[in-house]
C-alpha cells in the first residue's frame, strides 16, 4: 500500500528540534556537473539500505550542458522517503538543498515546493564579485520570502574549499553530509555508499568525499536545529535497489536473453551500460548498432538463428524501427522491444516522461501487424517483465513491446531481491529433426500457432520472406495467401488474451469511479485513490498490463462503475477548451483504446508537464469528478 | 626456485585475472545444461508438471495475469526424445554437471616433474571440451544420427582436435602449473587457436624466452613476473597465451591488435647473463637460440617504447631510447652469432 500525506508530531531535543514524520520529500538540485544526483542517489540508496522506503526521480535538463545558474538547468534528485513503502514521488518537496538560488526559483515557481518546506541554499552568490550575480541573489531572496519557506543559508563553498582546491566538486558531497546530520542516516553506510560509487576513481578521491562528508555533517551538527526522524519501518535484508532500467538489463540476463542490439538513446542508453558491465559474464553480447534501424535488424537476425535477442530505444527510435517490426511480426520471428518512453513527437522531451508511444507501439508498423504489447507498472516489474515478454515471444512467434518510461528508467526504488530460477533461461530450442513435407509456417488452423524453424534444424531449410507469403514460406501470389496468413498472425493474439486473466481492481469491485493507468502512474493512482476513499469518497482503480491484446473482462468490470476515467502521462483536450466537443476531442491514448474495445464512455485526465504525476493532483481530479460526474 | 606455495598463489592470481573466460564458459555450461535439463523434462513430463515448467518460465510478472494451464497448453510441447535415446542424454546431462561440480578445478592442470607439458594441455583442454561433447551428442541424439562408434568416446574426452570453430571461440581458459626445466611450449601450438587463452604458471629455473617460439601473427604471447598483466591474456581478441616466469626471464609481450611490424612486439626486459646451464632436456643451445629468435624478431620489426633490451639491459624507453635499443639489440645479435668480424 502506498505511503499516503506525511503524519508529523515535533519535540525538542537538547538544541535541535525534531521533526517526526511518516514520510519526507526531499531535492538536491545543482548545475549540470555539480554532483547534486550522485548526492541524491547515494542519500536514496542509504536510506533505503537503512529500511525506508524509498522513490528517487532524477530532476534532469533537457539540454547537456545549460548555462550555469539558469532556472532551466536545474539538475539532481527528488527523494521521497517513507517508513513504508513508497510507490510515486509524492507531491511537494520538504527539504530542498540548492547550489545556487536559480535552480532554487525554478523548483518554486514549478510549484515543487511545500509551504512550508526547508531550504537550505548556497549563499557565495549573496557576496559574489559580479554584481548582476548579487542583483540576481537579491531578487530570488525576495521572491522566495514571499512565499513562507524557512531559508538557511549555508557557506557551501566556503567550507569546502578548507577540504578542496575546487569547491565545485566538493559540495554535492558537502550536502550529503548535511542530509544525513538532518535525517540521522547511518554514516558508515554512507561512507560505503560513497566508496562504491567512486570505485572505478583513485582511493584519494573516495578519501576527499569521505572528507567533505564529515564536514558537512558537522557543519550541520553545529549550525543546525532541525532534525527529521523518518524511521525505517522496512526490513532491509534481501532487498535490492536500483533502477528500472537497470532492473531491465538484470531482467534480461535472467531471463537468459544473449544479445541486446541498441544505439544510444535518452532515457533507453543506461540499460545498456548497465548490459554491457555484466552481460558478458553470462555469455550475452551487447552490439552497438550503427543507427536504431540496424539494432532491430541485428536483433532480428540474431532471434532467426535461434539466440534470444531484443532491443532497447525510446519514441524517436521506435519509429525508426516500424519496418523491421512489421518484419518481425511478418516473419513470426520472436523479437522483444523495450521502449522507454520519453516526451514528445520528434526528439522531444529526450530527458522528461511521457506516456505517448501507447498508439504508436500498437499501430505504428506499415500493414497489418498484430503484436504483444505490455507495460510493467514498478520498478520491480522491469525485471520480471523481462521474462514474461521473453517467454510470450517464443511461444507467440512474435513481437513483444514492453513499454517502460523516464520515470521508471531513472526512479530508484528498493524491492526485494528475486530468487533465481534457471528456468527463466527457458527451454531449448527445437531442432530436432523436421518430418518431410512439414513446412516452416505450418499454421495450426485454430490457433495460427506453428513449430519455430531454426537454421541447422535438419529438414528445415526454407526461403525466409518478408513479403506476404503462404505456409511454404513462400511469397504470396495468389489473392486468398494473404488473406488466410494475416488471419493466422491475427488469431494468435486472440488465443494470447484467452490465457489472461481479468485485472484486480484496487479498492471496491464497485463504486461511482473507476481511475484506469498504465505503466509507471500505478503508485501515484493508488494513492490518490487512498487518499479519497479515506475521506468517503467511493473510487477504485485497475491497472493495465497487457495493452495488446487487452486483459479480458473490462466491459464487465467498467459496468459496476458510475463513470470510468483513465490517468495518463500523455496529451488530451479537454471540453472546456476552445473549439473542443464531444465529437473532435483528442482523447488520452489508454482511453481512446478503452472506448474501441469496450464502447464504454471512458473519460480521461492527462498531464505532459515533464514530470511524473502527482498523486495530490490526481486526488483532486478524483474529487472533482465525484462530485461533478462520476455519481451522475 | 619459487615454493610450492607462491606457486599455488600466482595460479590462483592468474585464476582471476581470467575471470572473464571463465565466466564465458562457465556461463556456456550453465546454459546448455539447463537446456538439457529442460529438454529432458520436457519429453517425460505429465500436463501438471508441464504447467508447473511453464508457470516458472514465464515468472512472476504472469501471476495474476496469465491462466498458466491455459497459456502451458498452447506451448510447443518440444520434439519428444526417442526413448532409445534417453539414456544417452542422461549421460550427458551428468557430464555436463559433473564438470559443474568441478568448479575452478576444470581450469588448472598441473604437469608432474618431467611431465610432458603438450599432453597434459591436451589432457586439460579434453577435460573441459566434454562439455562440447556432451551438447554434440545431443544433438546428434535428436537427430538420430549419433553413432557409438564414431561418437562413443565423446562424454569421457572431447580433445580439441575435435574441436569446430564455433567451440574454439567459447574455449576454455587453462591455468596450467609446469616445471621450468619441463618448459616445452612448442607443442602447445596447435592449441592455440579460436579464443583459447593459455596461461602456464612456471616453477623453477626455466628458459629464458621460452615462448619466443610461439610468436606468429595471430596470436598474443605474454611472458612476465606480473600476474597482473595476464590481464593482456585475457582481453585478447583471439587465442593467447602467458606465462609467470622466475626473475630475470625475458619480459616481452606480443599483441596482433596492435597493429603491423613495430608495435606488436615490445620486449621489456633480457636476461643479465646468457644461459650456461641445460634445463631438464632442454640444452643451452635450444635456450639461447630461443632468445635469439626473441631478439632477432625485435630487432627486424623494430623495438616499441622497449628501452635498452640486450643481456643487462632495462631502460629508456622513448623513440630515442628505443633507437639506441635496436642498435644495441643489432650488435648482440651479432655477437651471439660470431659474426662481428665477418663485417
Amino acid at each position: 500500500m502506498a505511503e499516503d500525506t506525511a503524519v508529523k508530531t515535533r519535540e525538542q531535543t537538547g538544541r535541535a528540534q525534531v521533526i517526526r514524520s511518516t514520510q519526507c520529500t526531499v531535492e538536491v538540485v545543482s548545475d549540470s556537473g555539480e554532483g547534486a544526483q550522485k548526492c541524491g542517489q547515494t542519500f536514496g540508496a542509504v536510506s533505503a539500505k537503512m529500511g525506508n522506503g524509498v522513490w528517487t526521480v532524477e530532476i534532469i535538463p533537457a539540454e547537456i550542458q545549460p548555462p550555469p545558474r539558469s532556472p532551466a538547468g536545474a539538475s539532481g534528485n527528488r527523494i521521497r522517503i517513507g517508513e513504508r513503502v513508497v510507490t510515486n514521488w509524492g507531491d511537494r518537496t520538504n527539504v530542498c538543498i540548492a547550489f545556487n538560488e536559480q535552480v532554487l526559483l525554478a523548483r518554486h515557481r514549478l510549484d515543487a515546493i511545500e509551504d512550508d518546506a526547508i531550504l537550505l541554499v548556497e549563499n557565495m552568490w549573496a557576496t559574489h564579485s559580479d554584481e548582476d550575480i548579487r542583483a540576481e541573489w537579491t531578487a530570488a531572496m525576495e521572491e522566495l520570502g514571499g512565499a513562507g519557506y524557512r531559508i538557511i543559508e549555508v557557506p557551501m563553498e566556503q567550507e569546502c574549499l578548507t577540504v578542496v582546491d575546487n569547491a565545485r566538486k566538493g559540495k554535492n558531497m558537502f550536502a550529503l553530509g548535511i542530509l544525513c546530520w538532518m535525517f540521522d542516516r547511518d554514516m558508515d553506510l554512507t561512507r560505503e555508499q560513497i566508496a562504491h560509487a567512486f570505485r572505478k576513481k583513485a582511493a584519494e578521491i573516495t578519501e576527499r568525499n569521505h572528507q567533505l562528508l564529515e564536514l558537512g555533517y558537522a557543519w550541520a551538527d553545529e549550525n543546525l536545529d532541525v532534525r527529521i526522524d523518518v524511521r525505517p519501518g522496512l526490513s532491509a535484508e534481501n532487498t535490492l535497489v536500483m533502477n528500472g532500467n537497470q532492473a531491465a538489463a538484470f531482467g534480461a540476463v535472467a531471463a537468459g536473453m544473449e544479445m541486446a542490439a541498441m544505439y544510444p538513446i535518452t532515457p533507453a542508453t543506461s540499460v545498456s551500460h548497465q548490459l554491457g558491465e555484466i552481460f558478458y559474464k553470462f555469455g550475452g553480447i551487447v552490439h552497438q548498432a550503427e543507427d536504431e534501424i540496424a539494432a532491430v535488424g541485428v536483433a532480428i537476425g540474431a532471434s532467426y538463428s535461434g539466440k534470444v535477442a531484443f532491443t532497447i530505444t525510446s519514441g524517436p527510435g521506435l519509429a525508426l524501427k516500424t519496418e523491421f517490426l512489421g518484419l518481425s511480426v511478418m516473419a513470426e520471428i520472436p523479437l522483444v522491444v523495450v521502449d522507454v518512453q520519453r516526451g514528445g513527437p520528434s526528439t522531444g522531451l529526450p530527458t522528461k516522461v511521457e506516456q505517448s508511444d501507447l498508439l504508436a507501439a500498437l499501430f505504428g508498423q506499415p500493414g497489418d501487424a498484430p503484436h504483444v504489447v505490455m507495460a510493467p507498472a514498478t520498478i520491480e516489474e522491469c525485471f520480471h517483465a523481462m521474462i514474461t515478454a521473453r517467454r510470450i515471444a517464443e511461444t507467440f512467434r512474435t513481437l513483444v513491446v514492453v513499454m517502460t518510461d523516464a520515470n521508471l528508467a531513472t526512479g530508484v526504488q528498493p524491492f526485494p531481491r528475486p530468487t533465481l530460477d534457471p528456468a527463466w533461461q527457458g527451454s531449448a530450442p527445437d531442432m530436432s529433426a523436421i518430418p518431410e513435407g512439414k513446412p516452416p509456417y505450418d499454421w495450426d488452423e485454430a490457433t495460427g500457432l506453428s513449430r519455430r524453424f531454426i537454421p541447422g534444424t535438419p529438414g528445415g531449410m526454407h526461403t525466409l520472406t518478408g513479403l506476404a507469403h503462404d505456409g511454404n514460406s513462400r511469397v504470396a501470389y495468389a489473392s486468398a495467401i494473404n488473406q488466410k496468413s494475416s488471419e493466422m498472425r491475427s488469431r494468435k493474439m486472440a488465443v494470447l488474451q484467452s490465457t489472461l486473466r481479468p485485472p484486480e481492481v484496487y479498492g471496491a469491485e464497485s463504486g461511482d469511479l473507476l481511475v484506469v493507468g498504465w505503466g509507471s502512474t500505478k503508485g501515484a493512482i493508488e494513492e490518490a485513490v487512498d487518499r479519497a476513499r479515506a475521506e468517503g469518497v467511493s473510487v477504485s482503480s485497475l491497472h493495465l498490463r497487457f495493452l495488446s491484446p487487452m486483459e479480458p473482462g473490462l466491459k464487465a468490470i467498467f459496468s459496476r462503475f458510475k463513470k470510468v476515467m483513465t490517468v495518463e502521462i500523455n496529451y488530451s483536450d479537454e471540453l472546456d477548451m476552445p473549439y473542443i466537443t464531444e465529437e473532435n476531442r483528442r482523447r488520452g491514448q489508454l482511453a481512446w483504446l478503452l472506448r474501441a474495445q469496450t464502447l464504454v464512455d471512458v473519460d480521461c485526465w492527462t498531464r505532459v508537464l515533464g514530470e511524473p504525476l502527482r498523486p495530490g493532483a490526481i486526488h483532486d481530479v478524483i474529487r472533482s469528478n465525484v462530485s461533478k460526474g462520476g455519481a451522475a | 626456485m619459487p615454493s610450492e606455495k607462491k606457486s599455488e598463489e600466482l595460479a590462483s592470481r592468474a585464476l582471476e585475472v581470467l575471470g572473464r573466460p571463465r565466466e564465458e564458459f562457465r556461463s556456456t555450461l550453465i546454459v546448455t545444461s539447463e537446456e538439457l535439463r529442460s529438454l529432458l523434462d520436457a519429453g517425460s513430463a505429465t500436463a501438471e508438471a508441464r504447467a508447473a515448467r511453464t508457470a516458472a518460465e514465464l515468472g512472476a510478472f504472469a501471476v495474476g495475469h496469465i491462466d498458466i494451464e491455459k497459456f502451458s497448453s498452447f506451448q510447443q510441447k518440444g520434439a519428444a526424445v526417442p526413448v532409445s535415446e534417453a539414456p544417452r542424454l542422461d549421460a550427458a546431462s551428468r557430464t555436463l554437471r559433473s564438470l559443474l561440480e568441478l568448479g575452478d578445478d576444470l581450469y588448472f592442470v598441473r604437469v608432474s616433474s618431467g611431465g610432458d607439458l603438450r599432453d597434459s594441455v591436451s589432457h586439460g583442454l579434453g577435460r573441459a571440451g566434454r562439455a562440447f561433447g556432451a551438447a554434440r551428442t545431443v544433438e546428434l541424439a535428436r537427430s538420430g544420427k549419433y553413432d557409438e562408434e564414431v561418437h562413443g568416446g565423446w562424454l569421457d574426452s572431447f580433445p580439441p582436435s575435435l574441436w569446430n570453430r564455433r567451440e574454439w571461440e567459447l574455449a576454455p581458459p587453462l591455468i596450467v602449473e609446469v616445471d621450468g626445466a619441463d618448459l616445452r611450449p612448442g607443442g602447445l601450438m596447435e592449441f592455440l587457436d579460436g579464443n583459447q587463452k593459455i596461461v602456464l604458471v612456471v616453477r623453477g629455473p626455466a628458459p629464458p624466452a621460452a615462448l619466443a617460439r610461439l610468436i606468429t601473427p595471430g596470436v598474443t604471447v605474454l611472458q612476465t613476473e606480473d600476474p597482473a598483466e595476464l590481464s593482456l591474456v585475457a582481453e585478447a581478441e583471439g587465442p593467447a597465451i602467458g606465462a609467470l616466469m622466475p626473475p630475470d626471464s625475458c619480459r616481452f609481450v606480443h599483441v596482433p591488435a596492435t597493429g603491423e611490424g613495430r608495435a606488436r612486439l615490445t620486449v621489456h626486459h633480457m636476461p643479465d647473463e646468457e644461459p650456461k646451464r641445460a634445463l631438464g632436456g632442454i640444452s643451452v643451445f635450444q635456450q639461447a637460440d630461443a632468445l635469439r629468435h626473441l631478439a632477432t624478431l625485435a630487432a627486424g620489426w623494430g623495438l616499441a617504447a622497449a628501452g635498452d633490451v640486450g643481456p643487462s639491459g632495462d631502460g629508456a624507453s622513448g623513440p630515442a631510447g628505443a633507437a639506441t635499443a635496436a642498435d644495441k639489440l643489432a650488435a648482440w645479435i651479432l655477437r651471439q652469432a660470431d659474426l662481428q668480424e665477418a663485417g
